[in-house]
């Protein structure tokens, strides 16, 4: 065999440097140190010494109500339409065009619905901030859930979150909320510069807002399309703070007086993904 | 002018590294250099972090047919 050129060599020796510094600065990187930071956990005394202590960071976020439970009934012929909400709030539309909004007592259109007063609380349990999205399975569009003609203005089945501190469901494992909660995105929640909860309608990451809720919640029409709540894939404003790391998700429904009633319960399932840096 | 000095003076001339050993080499550091970068690489240091999820659970209703205008008026 022909003993290798010195070309060949050389060409080769070089590769090889460079693959070896580059493999340095990959593990380097890696490992964080090209901050500057190569002796953290150095001590800087000789008189007291350090002790390190390792905290783990969990990504943990809860759920309080499994089940928004809206119940059997049907809508008064005198209506046009009846709303519920899982906030305790009915509105009655009636067929003379006056509409009134009202608690249990004294709701008209929606005839023998179950009360709901309990949205789907969420709260950020682990020590870690949170970003939270959810997706919906089932049947999420209003023609799917309950069908029937809506008014042009009417978004049928609509989602929402408020940031306990303004909602203040009971059953935080932490105590109910001080402060808002998922504060702190700001400039850094997509192009926005918004910060609290949102619900970006529009994609999933970003994008123009449409009809978006912050703070205590706009409605947003429900789809099978997941959408962010608080932060995004690489922010992650929700604080583990006890005072300040829950919202409640609630639903409305619009039922039209004529609206097919099957007697077949019909339902969607949602599901809420947490995601953080750790 | 060096080389005929320590010609001269009967000094020894280096060993040479056979090139083909010397190319074994060269091709080991590379070897390991790229297994190194791939293992660091797919370290969960690089991995995207991965959502959590729960069950936010079910929203459900039941539509049932309206009585018949004879039952209501019955029932008002």
């Amino acid at each position: 065999m022909k003993a290798p050129s010195d070309g060949l060599l050389l060409v080769l020796f070089l590769v090889a440097l460079g693959v070896t510094v580059t493999s340095t600065l990959v593990t380097l990187h890696n490992g964080g140190y090209l901050g500057g930071n190569f002796l953290t956990g150095a001590a800087v005394t000789t008189a007291g010494g350090e002790a390190n202590l390792t905290v783990n960071a969990v990504t943990s976020i809860t759920n309080q109500n499994f089940t928004i439970n809206f119940g059997s009934g049907y809508v008064n012929a005198s209506c046009n339409f009846c709303s519920m909400d899982s906030n305790k709030t009915f509105i009655n539309y009636f067929g003379n065009g006056s509409n009134t909004s009202s608690l249990e007592d004294g709701r008209t259109c929606c005839v023998s619905f179950t009360e709901v007063s309990s949205g789907f609380l969420l709260e950020n349990t682990g020590n870690t901030n949170l970003s939270v999205g959810y997706r919906c399975t089932g049947n999420c569009t209003h023609s799917l859930y309950i069908g029937g003609n809506l008014a042009p203005s009417m978004g049928g089945l609509e989602i929402k979150v408020t940031s306990n501190f303004a909602r203040r469901q009971y059953g935080e494992t932490g105590g109910t909320d001080s402060a808002e909660s998922c504060l702190g995105g700001g400039t850094l929640y997509g192009p926005q510069n918004t910060n609290g909860w949102n619900i970006t309608n529009t994609s999933a990451n970003g994008g123009a807002l449409n009809g978006a809720g912050l703070g205590d919640g706009v409605y947003v029409v429900l789809g099978s399309v997941g959408h962010w709540l608080c932060g995004n894939s690489s922010v992650y404003p929700l604080a583990a703070d006890n005072s300040r790391d829950a919202a409640v998700i609630d639903i409305n429904v619009t039922i039209p007086v004529d609206a097919l009633g099957t007697g077949v319960r019909t339902s969607f399932n949602i599901t809420f993904n947490a995601t953080s840096s750790a | 002018m060096i080389e005929t000095v320590a010609k001269k003076k009967g000094v020894p001339e280096a060993e040479e590294l056979p090139a083909k050993i010397v190319l074994v080499i060269l091709i080991l550091v590379i070897v390991i250099g790229v297994f190194s970068i791939a293992l660091t690489l797919t370290s969960p240091h690089f991995k995207q972090p991965e959502p959590q999820f729960i069950s936010g659970g079910e929203v459900s209703i039941q539509l049932i047919p309206p009585p018949s205008t004879e039952q209501q008026e019955t029932e008002s």
